[in-house]
């Protein structure tokens, strides 16, 4: 009974939410459509893996080594089709996928079309089956979400659950591309929406959920990477991840600036010569290939698992390293469809595993392996190039499996980050949004944006205060006493139950007016009666100032309660001092 | 209500179609991959019988990429790695997939072979131990005896021959009665030293198989050995009988030396636990056999002193001046009837037999005949 009468602030929130934006249908049908999302979205994802497999083999043969022509020819020729079919077919599938997919949500409320989507299929299982140093993972994320945009449109949805199912399908693609639900979850919620919100939550990780089951259901339960052994047992190691971090961060800084500067330099040429760069890059990427270096070509999970498991040595990882950030900068710039994140996890498994190398040849003493270094690198460039820290140290740690690696991959991936964030303000993801004439939310700012609380407005409470057990005729004697209480705009009421009621001054004078002297039933009658069961909300100091708004349609101010005394007033709220808080920001 | 449900059903259709679709796709796409994956294994087999460990690497790694859980082919590119030359990359390659399985005992006793050829003696014998107690897929028995031996060597070529020797009884101990065990055994412990639990082993060996040549000249050499000059020419003149059926002229002549030594040995052996006739026998005919020796080495450092005094006025040495005080304190005890009389005095003739075999060899050089088989007796310990 009693919490009937005392919503508190923020299930009052939620409730006027659900009423006036999402319908009853839509809430029955939203959980359960996200399961099929994830099903569909994974699905999907299986057979886009399978057809850069497939792809591969077919165009650069089931082992390709230096010295294979079909290494120049296969890329070449496919950049040539993948430009014309960019141009003509599909014009919207340049790029990784994860800037299409944010702009989906901010801009084109959630639509994402059947065609983007097919498209960003076949172009980019065609590009990096054919050794464009691109992954799939990004691609996967806006397939994801061009299943959640067509499934939802097709069912009906409102614009508002449209916009919101971009994200869950996202995180359904990412989870079955990458086999690790936690690190989609995390980057879609880091990276897509840019906040934890109760509304998408639950269907993100429903879909993601689902989308692994279906992965795993194929593929195996199996880890992406087979992940050796990886203790600490030095904690002087640490040093040797600290130059790691460092060392991420600078190639992550170099990665980008690579990009950043290629990239418009590219788009800026002549039209006959942006339909030639694609093959001109595939021709690059597969001249690196003939002459040495063929792990650069796809993906290059088969080369992360050797660096892994020590087997390459020193130099070549750096070699790999550095050929890996050219042939991707040339890769993504020529506007070929394609993700960023594979070549990422190359560059940083690349990068640890020849700091690894080095500890062995000069520290003999130190036993740190090779494997945990590769591990720890792969997270400092997703932490330092594509800024995601938190989804960097998560998907270490599931892409592993050994809780162990935490500490070196939270000194590692701080350190790059901050390297990063200082050398490079602007996120890549963002740098090519701004390239592109667009303006989405930048996560990484919102994440630092402080929230008010009503602390920040509070003030001491200025009006009259009255008791709500005392009688109608004692109170208004009482204000008839005072010239303050007579003019006063509104009146605190303490209710004996230990909640408040704040009424209008106008409020007060009509409940006064009517008692006379005469009647003794109506003046024994206390206020709080008079003024009946509804009481102002329940509210504490540390909630966001926001959501005191809705409340000042129907109180005149509001009285902020310590979470510790019942009744006990902090201070009061008015929407002149919530105003001015936000205007003197 | 209606409408939801008639999308759910729609939805519903659709995803069993294209789930379909998926898995058909999916199967005929790992039926390309196991095919491609099976040829680079066979060519990496192939390299790898050919010595063409490298080839075999390249050919390995390819069709892992087309079958990574093949476990097969992932212990076959650990095997080529570490044939190519590649120990630290096999290292690493084994501890991978010794993560999934640490008691495997294949994966143990390659790592333990990987990180003897890096020197880590402590990892080697850690996998070792690892390997013996772990789980093996066949005969299990036998796979951790073998490895047990191995261990065994390994520690012998280290310099540690007594736990060489404990690995080796422990896994004699565990193994079924089998004639060739016994004869490996036996080999085993003679190379590290414990020839008396070598010379049990063959004997165990005999047991079985009797009329063996090879059980029977082993036991017969380790006997020797032993100084049981007696069972050595009883089961050496065995094996020479075996060996004349076989025609090999070479084993035959130095079974038949072994033989003729050890039957002469037994004659001249002056041991405690003959009978007291015997003995005196045998100490008196040991007695002039060194006597001679002594005076023949005598003379020789004469004759040789006698050509250089002239110019330096050489002498005896003072160990030969030594003896042949003794010999002529000994000589005023002269005779069997002494000797007899006498259990210190046969000591002391054995003792004064056997330093002079020692010295003489030490100052003229090293006899032939019957000095040199006396001079076996004194440098062989007493039989247990």
């Amino acid at each position: 009974m009693a919490m009937a009468t005392q919503p508190t602030i923020s299930g009052a929130a939620e409730a006027t939410t659900a009423t006036s934006i999402s319908p009853a249908r839509e809430e029955r049908v939203f959980l359960l459509l996200s399961i099929f999302i994830g099903i569909i979205s994974g699905l999907l994802v299986v057979s886009f893996r399978m057809a850069i497999e497939w792809l591969s083999v077919l165009l650069l043969g089931s082992a390709p080594a230096p010295h294979q022509w079909r290494l120049l020819v296969a890329p070449s020729c496919a950049g040539l089709v993948i430009a014309v079919l960019t141009r003509y077919v599909f014009p919207q599938v340049r790029g990784s996928g994860v800037n299409q997919t944010k702009a989906a949500l901010y801009i084109h409320n959630g639509y994402i079309s059947i065609r983007t989507m097919i498209g960003k299929f076949l172009l980019a299982s065609f590009a990096i089956g054919s050794g464009y140093s691109l992954g799939p993972e990004d691609p996967s994320l806006q397939i994801g979400a061009g299943v959640a945009s067509f499934i939802s449109r097709r069912v009906g949805l409102s614009r508002e659950r449209l916009r919101i199912f971009a994200p869950v399908g996202a995180a359904a693609g990412l989870a079955a591309a990458f086999n690790a639900p936690i690190s989609a979850i995390l980057f879609v919620i880091e990276e897509v929406i840019g906040q934890w919100t109760s509304a998408v939550l639950g269907s993100i990780v429903l879909s993601a959920v689902a989308a692994v089951v279906v992965a795993r259901w194929f593929w195996g339960a199996e880890p992406m990477f087979r992940i050796p052994s990886v203790t600490l047992r030095d904690p002087r190691e640490l040093m040797a991840y600290t130059v790691l971090g460092i060392v991420g961060g600078v190639a992550s800084l170099v990665f980008a600036k690579s990009l950043g500067t290629l990239r418009p330099l590219l788009r800026r040429q002549a039209e006959w010569f942006q339909m030639l760069q694609p093959a001109l890059a595939g021709l690059l990427v597969g001249g690196i290939g003939y002459f040495g270096l063929p792990e650069v070509m796809g993906a290059g999970y088969g080369a992360i698992d050797q660096a892994m498991h020590g087997q390459f040595a020193f130099k070549m990882l750096l070699l790999l390293a550095a050929f890996k950030i050219i042939a991707t900068t040339v890769s993504f710039s020529s506007g070929t469809p394609g993700g960023m994140f594979a070549p990422t996890l190359f560059v940083g498994a690349m990068l640890g595993a020849s700091i690894g190398s080095f500890e062995k040849m000069f520290f003999p003493s130190l036993t740190g392996s090779i494997g945990s270094y590769a591990l720890v690198g792969m997270g400092v460039l997703f932490a330092a190039f594509l800024r995601a820290p938190l989804t960097s140290v998560f998907m270490v740690l599931e892409v592993s499996g050994n809780y162990s690696i935490i500490l070196p991959v939270i000194l590692a991936n701080t350190i790059a980050y901050l390297i990063s964030r200082t050398l490079q303000p602007v996120p890549v993801f963002e740098l090519f949004t701004h390239q592109d004439g667009l303006y989405l939310p930048s996560m990484e700012e919102q994440r630092e944006e402080s929230e008010l609380h009503f602390e920040d407005a509070l003030q001491p409470p200025t009006v009259p205060i009255v008791e709500g057990k005392e009688s109608l005729w004692a109170i208004k004697a009482s204000v008839a006493e005072s010239e303050e209480a007579r003019q006063a705009t509104a009146f605190l009421v303490r209710c004996s139950d230990g909640l408040w009621y704040a009424a209008r001054g106008e409020e007060m004078r009509e409940v006064l007016e009517v008692v006379t002297a005469g009647d003794a039933v109506e003046a024994k009658e206390c206020l709080e009666q008079r003024l009946g069961p509804e009481r102002t909300p329940l509210i504490f100091p540390d909630q966001q100032l926001s959501s005191a708004l809705p409340y000042f349609k129907r109180w005149p101010l509001l009285p902020v309660s310590n979470r510790a005394m019942r009744g006990a007033l902090e201070g009061v709220l008015t929407l002149d001092d919530v105003l001015k808080r936000y205007q003197g920001r | 209500m209606l409408r939801d449900g008639a999308t759910f059903a729609v939805l519903c259709v659709a995803t069993s179609a294209l789930f379909g679709l998926t898995l058909f796709l999916f199967r005929t796409f790992q039926s390309h991959r196991e095919g491609l994956g099976e040829q680079w294994s066979a060519r990496g087999r192939a390299a790898l019988h050919d010595g063409k460990a490298a080839d075999a690497v390249d050919d390995f790694r390819t069709a892992l990429s087309f079958e990574p859980n093949d476990r097969n082919d992932q212990l076959m590119m650990a095997q080529a790695l570490a044939a190519s030359g590649r120990t630290d990359e096999a290292v690493n390659y084994f501890l991978g997939l010794w993560e999934a399985r640490p008691g495997d005992g294949l994966l143990n006793v390659q790592l333990a072979r990987l990180l003897r050829r890096k020197g880590d003696r402590a990892g080697a014998v850690n996998y070792y131990r690892a390997a013996i107690f772990g789980s093996w897929e066949g005969d299990g028995v036998q796979r951790r005896r073998e490895t047990r031996l191995e261990l065994a060597d390994y520690l012998a070529s280290q310099g540690d021959q007594a736990n060489a020797r404990r690995e080796i009884l422990i896994a004699a101990g565990n193994a079924p009665e089998r004639e060739d065990l016994e004869l490996a055994f036996g080999d085993k412990l003679r190379a590290v030293g414990d020839t008396a639990d070598a010379l049990t082993y063959y004997q165990k060996a005999i047991q079985d198989d009797p009329v063996r040549e090879t059980a029977l000249e082993r036991a017969g050499r380790a006997a020797y050995s032993l100084g049981k000059y007696s069972d050595a020419a009883s089961l050496l003149q065995r094996a020479v009988t075996k060996a004349k059926k076989k025609n090999d002229a070479n084993k035959l002549a130095e079974l038949t030396t072994l033989v003729a030594n050890s039957q002469r040995l037994v004659a001249l052996n002056p041991s405690r636990e003959l009978p007291a006739v015997e003995r005196t026998e045998h100490l008196e005919a040991a007695r002039a056999i060194a006597q001679r020796r002594m005076q023949g080495c005598v003379a020789q450092i004469s004759g040789a002193a006698a050509g250089q005094r002239q110019a330096r006025g050489a002498a005896l040495p003072p160990d030969m001046l030594t003896l042949k005080a003794r010999w002529a304190s000994v000589a005023r005890n002269d005779g069997r009837a002494a000797l007899e009389r006498d259990a210190a005095l046969e000591d002391t003739v054995m003792a004064l037999v056997f330093d002079t075999e020692r010295e003489t060899a030490h100052v003229c050089g090293q006899p032939q005949g019957d000095d040199a088989l006396l001079l076996m007796l004194a440098r062989t310990p007493a039989p247990q």
